[in-house]
């Protein structure tokens, strides 16, 4: 058991690694100018070569790299971010859990829906709710997201002033212990703050809940419906159990299970969604900045911010195994 | 014997074309689809002001709301959308055929080959594989193409780039439960020589895995690359493509909603007949493909 | 058991005329042709026919668990002591299926391998005790006194089972368990809340030789202790033989021929069932025959009689008609053209 999770730890770091080495090689090859871009126009020749060597970057490539991880793993930095000023590593830690917030956020009313939605197609296979289902399913995994995240700002920001049109709070943001502001006002009790927040991340969150929402209620209904087949199921249904004890419990356990991989990947994916969504709704976190980074060449701010979502990817990956040995017990008992 | 076989085949294919008919929703998507290339070939002669889609600039035009003259209302330099959305169409119909055939090409040998050789080549190829796996596809394609340099060309190389690894995936996952038939086993023992087999056994063999996946990824290559534009790392102004359309009418929000509304329109129903017409040949042909 | 005894006991189930359709993607499967059974109060009826011959189909449409879409019950009734099942308020059809027992085919796929066996056992009791209610079932399961309860409940089934250790046992995985002890698990779900009937569909074919034998007894054991009626599905006609008073033989979704099981098997009227009796290898080394042909394929049905293609009486008239059920003999029913011609 200890040798399959080394196993999987070696592996993951090896993904890590070789995540970090490509992005390194290939903003590093790059053919503009960030140099020239962060410095102005103005700048100097003998500028543009004084930045170049305290950035390393007339040093050769492996060399650079080696001291970048060095840098990594000895200071904890990951480099001067052009656009921000400062090392890479604490933008991240400043912006990330706004990110991660809105990613929970999304994938909790993505599961809350997208669950009896399944179950309901599933058991009323043909059935009026089926079909909203399916429509569902292809629409919500067909907008781009700009676009619905300006039509959200349209209707509801602007004809309905319902909720705000961008930022994470309007306020001042409640006191940092989690990082969450939503979590955050609810510890200390703060209900103003708490509602300022729910209502600048309901926008966000719900047109980054949708591509996840069409494909889990799919998944749900599509292992649910094999669930149906089973004879342990026909098992109970024959001693007469109420329908939904039968469908909750017993079913949904290992329709659950089934889609768990599915859904758990679909966190690094909301991530790269996310690129977009926080740049129309001018949401703070991780994921604009990198959009940022992207377009401005801040290969610290590329490389830094990719790392992350690689990491959260293994994260997952790992959450992912772990879990399924608490849900299936078959996998416990059989190591 | 031949002629019984062919006849049983042809039967059952019609009688699969019946039941993919019964599918209100795959017919849906084809039509709808058929109608977008047909509008994006046609372009140029059926655009009302096909000279907005490239150079045209009318500013005393300027973002006029949609009428008889403009179905669809001009943008903020006074061009007309609707001639821009059948040019924009042709862009972006074109994005996905070349994404996908780049990607296509490269993933797809690259997967029969590991799955089928097994050993050190799988283990090589699977694992960088994962390595380009473990970034989004948006991530990954808009720091390539702004390295290449933003341009729409780019865009779609990038793209491609990026998309390679899930054609790769799904074509080593079935050449691996191909690889167990019989078929195979028959093959081999007559001589064929393993290019032979890989390319002209197993491949045929996946074609409707593949077919379905092309058509789903179709989509989705056309929502990535007009993201890529949008945030600014693709097509740029004046060309016509969806994605910055939308940027652009942004800045007449909400005013002049026409702007941005009717090219997103545009892309998602594009993209839904694809889903449309994907579900329903996923269904058709019974495979399991996300 | 002869007719005439039978009379003076109560008449449990009769099914008459059930006519069940499968639609599917390809077309529509005739899975139940008129197919019909009586079931008197303390028999065992056996259902007989091969795989495929509509045998299960019928069981789990009197046990309410055929999956409705996509199947289509066409035509016909299931009285249960007068009560059609078939056209009972969907709360009385779930009440029914309190009075009645299922012991499943293949004890594998039988349980839910992601639950602890106890989990289903205690359920199921805490259920039948709340009576339909969903609200006090959430609400017992709360409070420690009725789980409890039901726990011991639990155990103590287990052990009428013959299953040692009942209390640990209540906690393990099926997949922990071995496959007698598995249909034994099945057995005691089975006889939660004094059930009338026992549906019991090819209870033993999963299982190792050496252990049929043994399970087969202990529900003979328990058909007795708890005076069930039961309806036995099989394709072995020597379990069918030892165990039932009556038997069906199915083919195809059509019942062929029914009586008391030793006068059928001695003297077999239908030409199916004489081709099922000599089908069977004898130890002696004799040669045996099977039936020519295969099994229809539902879609593409022979006209008239469904067994005709593989009959080696067959007629002309057995191509054009179906035949129907008649009493050939006393208690002895027969759907064959040519058997009815020769009384």
């Amino acid at each position: 058991m200890v040798m399959y999770y080394l196993r999987r730890l070696l592996y993951m770091i090896f993904v890590v690694i070789g995540v970090s080495m490509l992005m390194f090689a290939l903003v590093r090859v790059l053919p503009g100018d960030p140099i020239g871009l962060a410095l102005g126009p103005n700048a100097t020749k003998e500028d543009m070569e004084k930045m170049r060597h305290e950035m390393a970057l007339d040093r050769p490539l492996h060399v650079q790299y080696a001291m970048y991880v060095q840098e990594i793993f000895w200071n904890g930095k990951l480099g001067m971010s052009l656009i921000e000023k400062r090392d890479v590593m604490e933008v991240i830690k400043e912006k990330f859990p706004a990110t991660l917030e809105l990613v929970l956020v999304a994938m909790l009313l993505a599961l809350i829906f997208s669950i009896p939605l399944g179950v309901t197609a599933a058991m009323n296979r043909g059935g009026g709710w089926d079909h909203f289902n399916r429509l569902l399913a292809l629409f919500g995994v067909s907008f781009p997201h700009f676009w619905s995240g300006l039509m959200f700002q349209l209707i509801f920001g602007s004809l309905l002033a319902l909720t705000p049109l961008t930022g994470r709070i309007g306020g001042s943001s409640p006191e940092d212990i989690t990082g969450f502001f939503l979590l955050d006002s609810l510890l200390i009790l703060n209900g103003a703050a708490f509602k300022d927040s729910l209502v600048h991340v309901i926008g966000p969150a719900v047109i980054l809940s949708l591509g996840p929402l069409a494909n889990i209620t799919r998944l749900i209904r599509a292992n649910m419906i094999d669930e149906s087949t089973k004879d342990y199921i026909m098992v109970n249904k024959a001693t007469g159990m109420n329908e939904l004890i039968v469908r909750y419990k017993y079913m949904l356990r290992n329709a659950f299970s089934s889609s768990l991989t599915t859904i758990g990947f679909l966190i690094p994916l909301m991530l790269g969604s996310a690129f977009v969504v926080e740049k129309v709704f001018a949401w703070p976190g991780m994921a604009r900045f990198g959009a940022d980074a992207i377009i401005a060449n801040d290969f610290n701010g590329i490389v830094g911010v990719t790392l992350v979502i690689c990491l959260a990817f293994v994260a997952v990956n790992l959450a992912i195994d772990i879990l399924y040995e608490v849900l299936d017990p078959r996998i416990r008992v059989k190591r | 014997m031949k002629e019984a076989a062919l006849l049983k085949r042809k039967e059952g294919l019609a009688r699969s074309w019946v039941r993919f008919r019964k599918n209100p929703l795959s017919m849906a998507g084809l039509t709808f689809l058929a109608l977008i290339t047909l509008a994006a070939i046609l372009a140029p002669w059926i655009a009302p002001y096909p000279q907005d889609a490239s150079l045209g600039v009318h500013f005393d035009k300027a973002l006029s709301p949609p009428s008889r003259e403009h179905l669809f209302g001009t943008d903020e330099a006074g061009r007309d959308i609707l001639s821009r959305l059948l040019f924009g169409a042709r862009i972006s119909l074109m994005l996905a055929v070349i994404v996908l055939g780049i990607s296509f090409s490269i993933g797809v040998p690259l997967g029969i080959i590991a799955g089928y050789y097994g050993g050190a080549v799988d283990e090589i190829i699977m694992r960088v594989t994962d390595v380009f796996s473990s970034i989004p596809a948006l991530v990954m394609a808009m720091a390539v193409c702004v390295l290449l340099r933003p341009s729409l060309e780019n865009s779609m190389i990038a793209i491609a780039l990026v998309w390679w690894r899930s054609f790769c995936r799904l074509a080593y996952g079935e050449t691996l439960s191909l690889k167990q038939e019989d078929f195979v086993t028959v093959s081999r023992s007559l001589g064929s020589s393993s290019p032979y087999i890989m390319f002209r056994e197993i491949l045929p063999n996946m074609t409707s895995s593949l077919l379905v996946k092309l058509t789903l990824d179709a989509g989705y290559a056309i929502l990535v690359g007009t993201s890529i534009s949008y945030l600014g790392a693709g097509a740029s102004p004046p060309t016509p493509e969806w994605g910055i359309m939308v940027a652009e009418g942004r800045h007449s929000l909400p005013g002049s909603w026409w702007a941005s509304l009717f090219p997103g329109l545009a892309i998602f129903l594009t993209v839904l007949s694809f889903n449309l017409l994907g579900d329903g040949l996923r269904d058709f042909f019974d495979v399991k493909v996300e | 058991m002869a007719r005439s005894e039978i009379n003076l006991k109560e008449l449990l189930l009769r099914a008459r005329d059930i006519t069940v359709h499968f639609h599917t993607l390809d077309g529509t499967l005739q899975v139940l042709n008129r197919a019909g059974l009586d079931l008197f109060q303390g028999e065992v009826v056996g259902i007989v026919g091969e795989t495929g011959s509509g045998k299960s189909v019928m069981a789990k449409l009197i046990l309410g668990i055929l999956p409705i879409p996509p199947g289509k019950v066409v035509s016909g009734q299931i009285l249960f002591r007068e009560k059609d099942l078939l056209r009972m308020p969907p709360r009385d059809r779930q009440s029914f299926k309190e009075k009645v027992a299922y012991i499943p085919q293949d004890p594998t796929t039988s349980l839910n391998p992601v639950f602890p066996v106890g989990t289903f056992l205690v359920d199921a009791i805490i259920w039948k005790q709340c009576r339909q209610s969903l609200f006090r079932y959430l609400a017992s399961r709360r409070f420690g006194p009725a789980r409890r309860q039901a726990s011991r409940l639990a155990a103590g089934l287990l052990d009428k089972v013959h299953i040692p250790d009942p209390e640990s046992m209540l906690r393990r995985y099926p997949l922990q368990l071995s496959g007698g002890m598995r249909q034994r698990v099945l057995l005691a779900a089975a006889l939660i809340g004094k059930p009338e009937l026992l549906v019991a569909d090819e209870p033993t074919t999963a299982l190792d030789v050496t252990i049929q034998k043994r399970i087969l007894q202990l529900i003979q054991e328990k058909v007795r202790e708890e005076k069930l009626s039961s309806l036995y599905i099989t394709h072995d006609l020597g379990v069918a033989r030892s165990l039932c008073d009556r038997i069906y033989v199915m083919y195809a979704g059509t019942v062929m021929e029914s009586g008391p099981a030793g006068a059928m098997l001695e003297k077999p009227l239908h030409p199916y069932t004489l081709g099922l009796i000599q089908s069977i290898p004898k130890l002696t080394g004799e040669r045996f025959d099977g039936i020519p042909g295969q099994v229809p394929d539902y879609l593409y049905l022979p006209r008239g009689c469904r067994f005709n293609p593989r009959c080696h009486l067959k007629m002309e008239k057995c191509t054009l008609e179906e035949p129907r059920m008649t009493e050939v003999e006393p208690d002895r029913w027969v759907s064959c053209h040519r058997v009815q011609k020769n009384p």
